[in-house]
């Protein structure tokens, strides 16, 4: 079995790559020296697992002696690869005979769940200050074969190259922004286009047509130059009128000032004084209407359909 | 992550666009009536077909002839109007054909037969008229070509 070694470079998933010392749970954070600097490589994970952190000075120096070679923590790889068994109150993972790297659970919580880890830490001759009494080489062991791990989604970043890591999506963030407003531009101009030239092939058409309809109202204009649709027949009124004339040859028509009696109007006549008979009783399509002088104002209806 | 900038301005090259659009939409209205225009050309195109069907008018003069000789032989004045006095009557004829009026005076029942008589024979428009002192006054217009 190849020995998982720590700060130099190893191959793991065919990739050369150093697997370094991390850190996990923020208790972890609290017992380091003053100067160091902890970057976060993993964050909390879904099941509740405390955030991954790695030492960034130490990280620093593996850039400056390894530079190119990605570095990632021992925790992180452990746990990408689903080896820390749950369901203990400490699990070691040996470095050397006597010494490693332990987890540790919050001592009242519930051991299966990975929110009650409470840190990591290191031990040397079986032995760490912050276990009172416990035998760490009875402790549940973790073992790897290099073989089948698997690398973990991300590497370790100094803060400064997250920052440029950051810059640097937010700069291809701004260059897909810049291509979405473009999509939308010419999307919009696209469509624009499209619905001009619809436009301007309706109106074309619509011109014309228009002008068809010019022409054929000209046409039928110049027809009617010609002809009469219908010919005028006012004979049903004359035949009516005549019946009335027949009764009173004394008969006129109303001189009231803006009357017109006439074949386009009305047909209204004024009988002489004393007329002794109301034709509209004689006369269909007629109406009569007694005057004071005790003759009749009398309507002959303009409707050539007026039965007889 | 997109920052609310990134937002903005996708946000605003879309308002942009959809106003634009919406603007230039303006333009691109179609006259009102273009979806009648068929309709009412094919009603136009119907007209004609049906005017095309009745037969050109006689001669206005020949017409004239006629309608002066009905009133003549019946003992009805027949006076030509001319412009002027075709102007001082409130209705009178404005259609296309070529027209000459005149007023039939004389007894009133004569004068509506004569009018009746001369309609039935040429194509003539019955206007106003006026009875007074047992005299009836009827302008007629004769049309032609």
């Amino acid at each position: 079995m190849a020995e998982l070694q720590l700060g130099i470079p190893i191959t793991i998933d065919g990739e050369e790559v150093i697997i370094f010392r991390d850190a996990i749970g923020t208790d972890s954070l609290a017992v380091g020296r003053e100067a160091e600097v902890f970057t976060v490589i993993e964050q909390v994970g879904l099941d509740g697992r405390p955030a991954i952190y790695i030492d960034e000075n130490e990280l620093s120096t593996l850039r400056e002696n390894f530079p190119g070679t990605n570095v990632y923590g021992l925790w992180q790889l452990l746990f990408a690869n689903n080896l820390v068994p749950m369901g203990h109150e400490v699990v070691v993972f040996p470095t050397s005979d006597a010494g490693g790297v332990y987890l540790q659970m919050e001592s009242n919580a519930d051991w299966n769940n990975p929110a009650s880890i409470k840190r990591s830490f290191e031990y040397t001759d079986n032995y760490s200050a912050d276990l009172y009494g416990y035998d760490l080489s009875s402790a549940p062991k973790i073992l790897v074969e290099l073989a089948e791990l698997k690398l973990p989604s991300s590497p370790a970043f100094t803060r400064v190259e997250l920052f440029s890591k950051k810059q640097h999506e937010q700069t291809k963030r701004w260059y897909l922004t810049g291509a979405i407003c473009l999509v939308i531009a010419f999307a919009a101009a696209a469509f624009n286009y499209t619905m001009h030239s619809v436009y301007r092939m309706n109106m074309a058409e619509y011109t014309t047509k228009k002008q068809l309809g010019v022409d054929l109202e000209a046409r039928a204009a110049g027809l009617l130059k010609e002809r009469l649709p219908r010919r005028p027949d006012n004979a049903a009124v004359i035949d009516r009128i005549d019946m009335v004339l027949a009764f009173d040859s004394k008969i006129s028509t109303p001189t009231v000032s803006g009357h017109i009696n006439g074949f386009t109007g009305s047909h209204v006549f004024l009988t002489r004084d004393n007329f002794p008979a109301d034709l509209s009783t004689k006369i269909p399509g007629v109406t009569a209407e007694l005057t004071p002088q005790m003759g009749y104002l009398l309507t002959v209806s303009p409707d050539e359909g007026v039965s007889h | 992550m997109f920052t609310g900038a990134m937002y903005m301005a996708v946000l605003s090259v879309a308002i942009v666009a959809t106003k634009v659009t919406l603007s230039l939409g303006e333009d691109r209205k179609l006259p009102n009536d273009y979806g009648q225009v068929d309709r009412v050309n094919s009603s136009l195109q119907n007209e004609i077909d049906e005017i095309n069907k009745v037969p050109v008018l006689p001669k206005l003069e020949g017409s004239w002839r006629i309608a002066n000789a009905s009133a003549v032989m019946y003992g009805i004045d027949f006076k030509p109007l001319d412009e002027m006095a075709k102007g001082e009557q409130m209705n009178s004829y404005s259609g296309p054909l070529r027209n000459w009026t005149a007023q039939l005076s004389g007894d009133p029942r004569a004068v509506m037969g004569v009018a009746k008589k001369i309609q039935s024979e040429v194509p003539t428009f019955l206007y106003d008229y006026t009875i007074s002192g047992g005299i009836m006054k009827l302008n007629i217009t004769v049309v032609g070509t």
